[in-house]
């Protein structure tokens, strides 16, 4: 029986080292076989976040093309291709409230709306849940 | 038995708040519980033998396992030979691994 | 399935979002049937504290009506059936050991959480 693994995060795009860890975990535990689950809360509703664009790197003397930045949205769109590959759930909900205060209802396709009474489903139906909070 | 994992990712000198990190992995350690300690992003810092961690070595006494994340040691030039003796290494898995089992973990 | 919260952080973004989001999260979700108990550790301990206000802020002239309520929204959880467990250290050494607080609060020691931890399916550290 594939494990379902569910995860809360909270920190916005770009402002603590958390989301490169939990996207790491998420990452290995698809390699591993499991269905996810995220709900993401407060800042962390930016993650997959449609209008994220890259930058060119002048510091760096780079153009776009050669800084080639990832940006969350990407990494997250990557993760769901993954998780496809490996035949995988990977279910993303971004608490809706959160996104409406911070106007981040444009996300990436395959985010969905929703409430704290989504991640109690989520965290009840699966094996088990990882919260990741914010400072 | 129940396992805890406490994922810490702080720098241990820059916040009081991880002495509680070391004293509630002891304290489940202690009570018919597994507790272990993986250190993430600041928290490797730690891991260096020549580092002031109370908390850690505090842990390691205990019998508490103590794990470095490879990836923020390498991101922070942290070789082996430079680990505090006890301080195990392992990479992000370990904390997958450990909440495919059921583990709690408590992300600090 | 019983979980407990463990709210460390006091305070962190409380007059933009008008509540403690983990307090309001726990709300939410008891609404939706869960039981969900939670534990103060940290500054956050002092959101039982009695006597607490703050007047809507005003920013540029822009005004809040509603003014966080960080310890009514504790009271009213408690109301609604969720145990608040504080911690005792963290009353103690932010000098609030005798200080008026919520009635409705269990304090419990590092000593007591092996145990306590125990007693639920879940524990989320926010």
């Amino acid at each position: 029986m594939t494990t379902t693994l569910t995860f809360a995060l909270m920190d916005a795009p770009f402002e603590a080292s958390r989301t490169a860890t939990v996207l790491r975990l998420i990452d290995d535990a698809i390699d591993k076989g499991c269905n996810i689950n995220v709900f993401a809360y407060e800042g962390a509703v930016y993650l997959p976040f449609a209008l994220q664009e890259p930058h060119a790197n002048a510091v760096h003397g780079r153009d776009i093309d050669e800084e080639d930045h990832p940006l969350p949205r990407e990494w997250i769109a990557a993760l769901m291709e993954k998780a496809k590959r490996w035949d995988v759930a990977f279910d993303w909900v971004n608490c809706g409230l959160c996104v409406d205060e911070r106007g981040a209802s444009e996300a990436i396709e395959g985010v969905r709306r929703g409430s704290p009474a989504d991640f109690w489903t989520m965290a009840t139906s699966s094996e088990n849940t990882l919260v990741v909070g914010t400072n | 038995m129940k396992n805890y994992l406490i994922v810490e990712t702080r720098d241990l000198l820059e916040t009081r708040d991880t002495e509680w990190t070391g004293e509630l992995t002891c304290k489940l350690a202690r009570n018919k519980a597994e507790g272990t300690v993986f250190l993430t992003e600041n928290g490797v810092l730690a891991a260096r033998a020549a580092y002031d961690a109370t908390m850690l070595r505090q842990c390691l006494k205990k019998g508490v396992r103590v794990f470095a994340d490879s990836f923020a040691l390498e991101e922070r030039g942290i070789a082996l030979c430079d680990l505090a003796k006890g301080v195990e290494v392992a990479d992000i898995g370990l904390v997958t691994d450990r909440m495919i089992k059921g583990a709690t973990v408590l992300w600090r | 399935m019983k979980a407990l919260n463990i709210i460390s952080l006091g305070y962190r973004a409380t007059l933009e979002e008008q509540d403690d989001t983990i307090v309001w999260l726990t709300h939410a979700m008891r609404g939706a049937g869960a039981d969900i108990d939670i534990l103060l550790r940290g500054s956050a301990v002092n959101y039982v504290v009695k006597g607490q206000a703050v007047s809507p802020l005003a920013i540029g002239g822009r005004e809040q009506k509603h003014a966080p309520d960080v310890y009514g929204q504790i009271e009213t959880l408690s109301e609604k059936g969720a145990r608040i467990y504080v911690m005792a250290n963290d009353l103690k050494q932010r000098g609030l050991k005798q200080t008026p607080r919520l009635d409705a609060t269990h304090i419990v020691s590092d000593d007591d959480l092996p145990e306590l931890f125990g007693g639920y399916d879940a524990v989320w550290h926010w």
